[in-house]
């Protein structure tokens, strides 16, 4: 039997529970300053080998545990949390915690507490080619009578104590420390004040015959602690991963020079080049208002010139309007390249054949600009940060409302103000009127619904727009009334007094060359009101979407920003074709996939905002991911 | 009638998994165990009388059957392509499923013309109306169905300038068959024909477009419209011939014997067309069972695929079906011509071939939870897997150059079933219905 909450929820269930788990209350106050980590009692990392690949801490997890207790204990039940409950296995476990804190007399909140302890970390080691990681678990109660009694009722119930005593077939002590095996291959032992867990049995008995010596631990590894002064004092959790031995390791089947695919070589080329050259990976998590922030750091060499057009001049950069002012803002994707350097440098940053279709793409783009070459006379116009903006559509103009709704996607791109092509702006506006008539031809000559051109004028700009006909008349046909609900419609129809149409609709796009930018919108609504927002709507026929004290910024770097309230809009009006798409695509019965969605929607009634910021500084790469949650869930508002 | 006698099972022929599940497989798609079981337990007749009169549809299918209209109004061709198999994969009544698909071949109308989903899903749905209907009646809705008009250029059909498509293909394809009317025939048809047009997705008449005028068609004179085109020809010995060899090369196999013909056609006639006697006198007769017919038919992709899911009782993505199906070659509703497919040896290629072994590979190693179907069956061994895997994909009857392949798998009951299937579905004997 399937469980109603599938793979799709595994990860906002994370996040979810991340973000419930984490996020101290911390309305109204001040975070505490971000101090470097002092090292001065018993941590984890004195358990665990030097040489492990890959480490990830819980700072006081009992504590943050004690201090959001309320929450959790408020969420669990609600339906949401209910249907993730509900899975076998999560069920299993929780009826596991409930049997153990009762035999010790305490609720399973207690209990959960005293079993993560002071500091909780996890290590992976490598056993060599082919074989599984080894994984070592070190717990550090702060309560150890009371963690002591819980486990010598999991002891019991294994079978690895009886009557007070170990059973010595299945344990043997080891340099003093009495040491259980449990099938199939889990390991541990209680040494000082610390459990000890692991998959691997000689990885155990090594770092009991270290801890005496002090020697080849990883709390004195010279480059875990050079890394750790990174961590503020207030971090939550933190994770280092040894990047140089990982590449060590993965020897020739490590990873490929450059990118083969021409789109990816250019967004992610100056990461993929960070990555592969850096020696460790940092993150770290701290509390900030309402949520999280999760900080990632690669430290390497600096780019080398052929990359130089991943961190564009910030004086060449643009200034980017707050998008999330829009109208309906679901998201923006902001980049800063120089794109003119990366396709001058194409052959050094991507493979060949992915150089090869860069080539070919940027040939038959120019022959859209009509004497012009797109990459010596167009791209050099075009100054960072590109920025893709999506916002919920309104088909004000539409003739027929689709079904799923998409939101509108409008690209834009910044232009020099003193362009060194003449006539600049007549040579996009007339490349953007043919590459708009080819896409029609392309439509018609394979069936699809084409559209009308039209040139408008909004906010003293001129813009060139499409309109889709009738989609009754392009289809064909409507429904007959015995194959549809009354009326001959579909049941999930959007909008009742504009007929239905393909998903097609969603796409009438829409051009326009301002002094300073080049848009393409895929709607006509949005890319009126990214124009207003570009000229703070201070033009005859603007109105205003985004308001000039909206305020603009300097903007370098990349960022990717998701708006939860607008995503969970979008996901209410196309809750229907969601639905019938996993009751077709996954097999499964209306109440299973309504119940998938209906979690997805409450899950993200929690969040607010979740945005990501990454920027490449010298030789440091920095990616920052902060989570938002909502002071009551939205739908309760 | 003695071609078409009831079947009576004997120490011959007797009623056992072999018969049952080739009965299935004829009158729907390949069996699960618990199908079988149950035709076992029921009998012969019984089995025929409840495929025939259809059993209540399951919840599934009563969910997936609603969101047809969504799929298009959203003119979503190839959703409402996967649609349409998913809902073959959960039907209780398969022969209504297979006989919709019958007709869909027999009508052959394409989306490639057509150009509407909505359209060819009211065409679908008069399919399955009268799947075992009153042929005559059926001819009637399709006449006036819109996609059809859309497809043979029924607008385009106006007194003074008739358009003999749908004529045509009327006498040639639905009905009569070549060499049983004339070209004269086929001028006066079309001009009953004239103003049966479509608009916005329905029938409409166009008075003014109609040619009212004296017609002689089949011999017959009169003022004809098409209804009298469709009695006329319905009255023809040669319609009834048509369908009943139809009907047999679908139910028996390819090329059924003429007298077995003559025997079925008869009955049409004087059963006004009724379509489920002529299926349930074929299914239920000693025919059926001669071993002429055994694994007689190559199975059309439609019914290999959904029979690999079906029986496997197996949950399947249904874009991935779809497109399994389209590329072994039959893409529904987009038939190559308005003859339909060509069927039988026509399906197997090495190409189509290459695609229904890894259709059965993705479906055996993928989706297929042969732990579950080991619990279900109390396969507790291997032996027992390989049995059962034996028996649900080639009735037991095993050709000896796969008993050693069989043999050959090993391990954990629910790995031999994986392994045993998959060598058995990728057989040519697993080909054949």
């Amino acid at each position: 039997m399937r469980s109603s909450a599938t793979p799709m929820h595994l990860p906002l269930l994370l996040v979810a529970l991340g973000g419930v788990l984490l996020t101290r209350p911390a309305v109204g106050q001040k975070q505490p300053p971000a101090k470097p980590r002092v090292t001065g009692t018993v941590t984890a990392a004195a358990y665990l080998p030097a040489d492990v690949l890959f480490t990830a801490t819980l700072s006081a997890p009992d504590r943050q545990l004690a201090a959001l207790r309320p929450r959790l204990a408020s969420f669990a039940e609600e339906p949401a949390a209910a249907a993730i409950l509900a899975r076998q296995e999560l069920a299993q476990g929780r009826l596991m915690l409930f049997g153990l804190a009762g035999s010790v007399g305490v609720d399973v909140w207690k209990a959960l507490g005293a079993v993560l302890g002071r500091e909780a970390a996890i290590a992976v080691r490598s056993r060599g080619p082919g074989q599984a990681p080894a994984v070592m678990l070190v717990l550090l109660p702060r309560e150890p009578e009371l963690f002591d009694r819980l486990l010598e009722n999991v002891h019991g119930l294994a079978g690895l104590r009886s009557e007070g005593k170990p059973n010595e077939a299945r344990s043997t002590v080891e340099h003093g420390v009495r040491v259980y095996a449990a099938p199939p291959n889990a390991f541990h032992c209680r040494v000082d004040d610390a459990l000890l867990l692991s998959n691997d049995r000689p990885m155990l008995l090594e770092v009991l015959a270290a801890r005496g010596s002090g020697s080849g631990l990883l709390a004195s590894a010279k480059r875990y602690a050079g890394a750790l002064v990174r961590v503020p004092q207030n971090a939550l959790a933190w994770a280092w991963l040894d990047a140089k031995r990982l590449r060590e390791l993965a020897g020739e089947t490590g990873l490929p020079d450059r990118i083969d695919n021409p789109l990816g070589g250019l967004l992610f080329g100056g990461w993929w080049e960070m990555l592969r050259k850096s020696d460790d990976w940092l993150a770290w998590m701290t509390p900030v208002s309402n949520g999280v922030a999760v900080r990632v750091q690669a430290a390497a060499e600096a780019l080398p010139g052929t990359h130089a057009g991943f961190v564009p001049d910030a004086r060449r950069t643009s200034t980017v309007p707050d998008w999330s002012s829009l109208d309906g803002f679901v998201g923006e994707l902001r980049l800063s390249r120089d794109w003119h350097d990366l396709f001058a440098q194409r052959e050094a940053l991507l493979t060949l054949s992915a150089s090869s279709d860069l080539a070919n793409f940027a040939t038959t783009v120019s022959t859209l600009f009509g004497g012009l070459d797109f990459i010596h006379d167009v791209l050099p116009q075009v100054r960072p940060p590109l920025q893709l903006v999506a916002a919920e559509q309104k088909f004000s103009d539409a003739v027929g409302v689709p079904t799923p709704r998409l939101p509108a996607f409008a690209l834009i791109a910044p232009l020099r103000a003193d362009p060194t092509v003449p006539g600049l702006p007549q040579r996009l506006d007339s490349g953007s009127l043919m590459a708009l008539s080819l896409i029609n031809l392309d439509l018609a000559q394979k069936g699809q619904p084409a559209y009308m051109l039209d040139v408008q004028r909004h906010a003293g700009q001129r813009i060139f727009v499409t309109r889709f006909a009738d989609p009754s008349a392009t289809m064909g046909m409507r429904m007959a009334p015995d194959d549809a609900s009354p009326a001959g419609r579909a049941p999930d129809d959007p909008e009742p007094d504009k007929p239905p149409a393909s998903v097609r609709y969603n796409f009438a796009p829409a051009t326009a060359v301002l002094p300073e930018h080049f848009v393409i919108a895929t709607s006509t609504d949005l890319l009126r009101e990214v124009i207003d927002a570009l000229t703070d709507g201070d033009e005859q026929g603007g109105n205003t979407a985004v308001p000039a004290s909206a305020g603009k910024v300097r903007a370098t770097g990349d960022r990717l920003r998701l708006d939860a309230a607008g995503l969970r809009r979008l996901l209410l009006e196309n809750r229907e074709a969601l639905v019938i798409n996993r009751m077709l695509e996954e097999d499964r019965s209306r109440e299973s996939a309504e119940t998938e969605i209906d979690v997805a929607l409450e899950l993200l009634a929690r969040f607010a905002e979740l945005s990501l910021v990454a920027d490449i500084a010298g030789d440091t790469a920095t990616a920052r991911l902060e989570i938002h949650m909502r002071r009551s869930p939205a739908n309760e508002e | 009638m003695d071609a078409l006698r009831p079947f009576e099972p004997s120490a011959a022929r007797p009623w056992d998994h072999a018969a049952a599940s080739h009965l299935l497989r004829r009158a729907g798609f390949a069996p699960s165990a618990l199908e079988v079981a149950r035709a076992l337990e029921r009998g012969p007749a019984r089995t025929v009388a409840e495929l025939v009169d259809g059993a209540e549809e399951s919840p599934r299918h009563v969910e997936l059957d609603e969101i047809g209209a969504t799929l298009a109004v959203r003119d979503d061709i190839a959703g409402l392509r996967g649609w349409w198999l998913l809902r073959m994969v959960h039907t209780r009544r398969p022969l209504h499923a297979r006989m919709a698909l019958f007709w869909h071949d027999w009508f052959a109308t394409s989306n490639e013309k057509v150009g509407s989903a909505a359209l060819m899903l009211q065409q679908l749905r008069t399919f399955e109306r009268h799947a075992l209907g009153r042929f005559g009646d059926l001819v009637r809705a399709v006449s006036q169905d819109p996609a059809m008009i859309v497809w043979l250029d029924g607008d385009e059909n106006v007194r003074g300038r008739p358009n003999e498509n749908y004529a045509r293909e009327l006498f040639e394809l639905f009905t009569l068959g070549v060499g049983n009317y004339s070209e004269t025939d086929v001028r006066e048809a079309a001009r009953a024909f004239t103003g049966w047009h479509q608009r916005q997705g329905r029938f409409h008449f166009v008075e003014g477009a109609h040619d009212a005028g004296e017609k002689t068609v089949l011999g017959t004179r009169g003022r004809l419209d098409g209804d009298d085109v469709i009695e006329l020809a319905l009255r023809q010995s040669a319609c009834a011939a048509r369908l009943a060899r139809g009907l047999l090369a679908e139910l028996l196999g390819p090329e059924p014997p003429e007298e077995l013909v003559r025997t079925l056609g008869g009955r049409l006639r004087a059963t006004d067309y009724d379509v489920a006697d002529a299926v349930r006198t074929v299914l239920g007769g000693a025919e059926l069972f001669d071993g002429r017919w055994y694994r007689a038919r190559i199975k059309s992709p439609v019914e290999f695929a959904v029979g690999v899911v079906r029986s496997l009782e197996m949950g399947v993505p249904a874009q991935s079906l779809a497109q399994a199906v389209s590329e072994m070659g039959q893409r529904l509703f987009e038939p190559p011509s308005v003859k339909g497919w060509d069927g039988h040896r026509a399906w197997l290629n090495s190409a189509t071939m290459m695609v229904r072994m890894n259709g059965a590979r993705r479906a055996v190693q993928g989706g297929f939870d042969a732990e579950a179907l080991c619990g279900r069956y109390g396969l507790d061994s291997a032996a027992a897997a390989r049995e059962f895997a034996a028996r649900l994909a080639l009735d037991g009857r095993v050709p000896d150059a796969l008993r050693g392949l069989l043999a050959d798998a090993s391990g954990p009951p629910h790995e031999v079933l994986r392994s045993a299937l998959l060598v058995l579905m990728s057989s040519p004997e697993y080909q054949m219905a």
